[in-house]
């Protein structure tokens, strides 16, 4: 080959290499902007289920804050029939007015519970929280609860940690007073709290109580899921929906380990 | 003074009142402007002023704050002699913020009861007699 044919070899190497290089171009530009159509659907998407989120969340909040005003009337007015016109309804009436009493009881307390339920999270301050302070501060919230079960505390060291003060309060408290609560007949609660630290923060609240059966620990996060008749246990089945709303808040984990008849431990994650 | 946008509530309220035995005489309205029209009606007389007002924090059109906000304007001269309760249907967090900064010492969740009458005149009026 001569010079001249060495260069339009070279040439023509060169035109190939280019068109290759603009194909590669063309395909990726192509690729770029699928994933990009891709990324702005789901985009749309994630705003979408945002706004009904805030939406559900703005109608619980008002709704159970509506219900209570008419809910306050009806219960003044029982209370004041009740207490004025005792000896004139008879037994029949009485027992009437025990039923709506009860009744418009049971439901001031879903409806507060809800309010509550649908109130975690608004508030938006984080803080640095000594789990053993909280502790403390519950354990004296519920000091008339504890001495009258008999009830003994085991609290072992509790780290520091960054969360939202009002619902990590809400979280204990609640796994507490479930712990004293559903406690086995004849035997006085034994509760003890520790932390564990790998990549998160594992806290234990474990009990000496009933247990919870293995088909039924599915459910008991569900909002106002109960095992028992409310005559059993009172209570309207939010306490441990709060905890999973309240630990998913902190980007943590909640589960349960449990043999019915042979106490309950309850285990959540909290990112260190 | 009662101010609550609900009849039966005031009506419940009065009944309350009455039983405490603290009252010589209690007035409802259904609304902010209603209590604030007749609080200046009161005033231009120099007739004997409410003492101790209760006030719905969640109303329509006025509600318990702008009321407050009106009142503690228009009648700064009476202020000291009377004693105003936020009444709230439930304890809000935020509210109970806004009533501190606003420097309202009484927030009282509903309904009254007649021990937190009693309670109220203890702290307020009885040293007055």
């Amino acid at each position: 080959m001569n010079n001249n044919e060495k260069n339009i070899l070279k040439l023509k190497k060169a035109e190939w290499k280019i068109r290759i290089l603009e194909d590669m171009v063309e395909s990726r530009t192509r690729n770029l902007y699928s994933a990009n159509l891709d990324l702005q659907q789901r985009n749309d998407a994630l705003q979408e289920v945002i706004i009904k989120n805030t939406e559900l969340e703005q109608f619980a909040y008002v709704a159970s804050h509506d219900l209570q005003e008419p809910l306050i009337t009806i219960n003044s007015f029982i209370d004041l029939l009740g207490q004025e016109y005792k000896g004139q309804l008879g037994e029949q009436g009485n027992q009437y007015l025990k039923f709506i009493a009860d009744s418009s009881k049971g439901l001031s307390d879903v409806v507060s519970d809800l309010l509550h339920y649908s109130r975690i999270g608004t508030n938006r301050e984080m803080t640095t929280i000594d789990c053993n302070k909280l502790i403390a501060s519950i354990e004296s919230d519920l000091s008339a609860t504890i001495a009258k079960s008999k009830a003994t505390i085991d609290v072992n060291p509790l780290p520091e940690i960054k969360g939202f003060k009002t619902e990590l309060r809400l979280l204990f408290q609640n796994l507490i007073s479930n712990a004293i609560k559903f406690c086995a007949e004849g035997t006085p609660p034994h509760i003890i709290i520790s932390a564990e630290k790998g990549n998160n923060w594992t806290f234990s609240v474990q009990d000496n109580g009933i247990g919870i059966a293995r088909e039924d620990q599915g459910e008991i996060f569900t909002i106002f899921q109960r095992l028992h008749s409310k005559n059993d246990y009172e209570g309207t089945g939010i306490g441990l929906a709060q905890c999973k709303k309240i630990v998913h808040l902190h980007e943590g984990e909640i589960w349960i380990n449990s043999t019915q008849g042979q106490g309950s431990t309850f285990c959540f994650s909290i990112p260190a | 003074m009662l101010i609550d946008d609900s009849i039966p509530i005031n009506y419940f309220h009065k009944i309350i009142v009455k039983k405490s035995g603290i009252a010589l005489s209690c007035i409802a309205v259904n609304n902010g402007q209603e209590a604030l029209d007749y609080l200046q009606i009161k005033q231009d007389a120099q007739e004997r002023f409410p003492e101790l007002i209760f006030v719905d924090i969640n109303m329509p059109v006025i509600n318990g704050w702008e009321f407050l906000e009106k009142f503690r304007a228009k009648h700064k001269s009476i202020l000291k002699e009377v004693v105003t309760v936020m009444l709230t249907t439930s304890i809000n967090p935020d509210d109970r913020e806004k009533a501190k900064k606003l420097n309202v010492p009484n927030y009282l969740p509903k309904p009254l009861t007649v021990q937190v009458l009693k309670d109220l005149y203890d702290s307020y009026y009885k040293a007055r007699l």
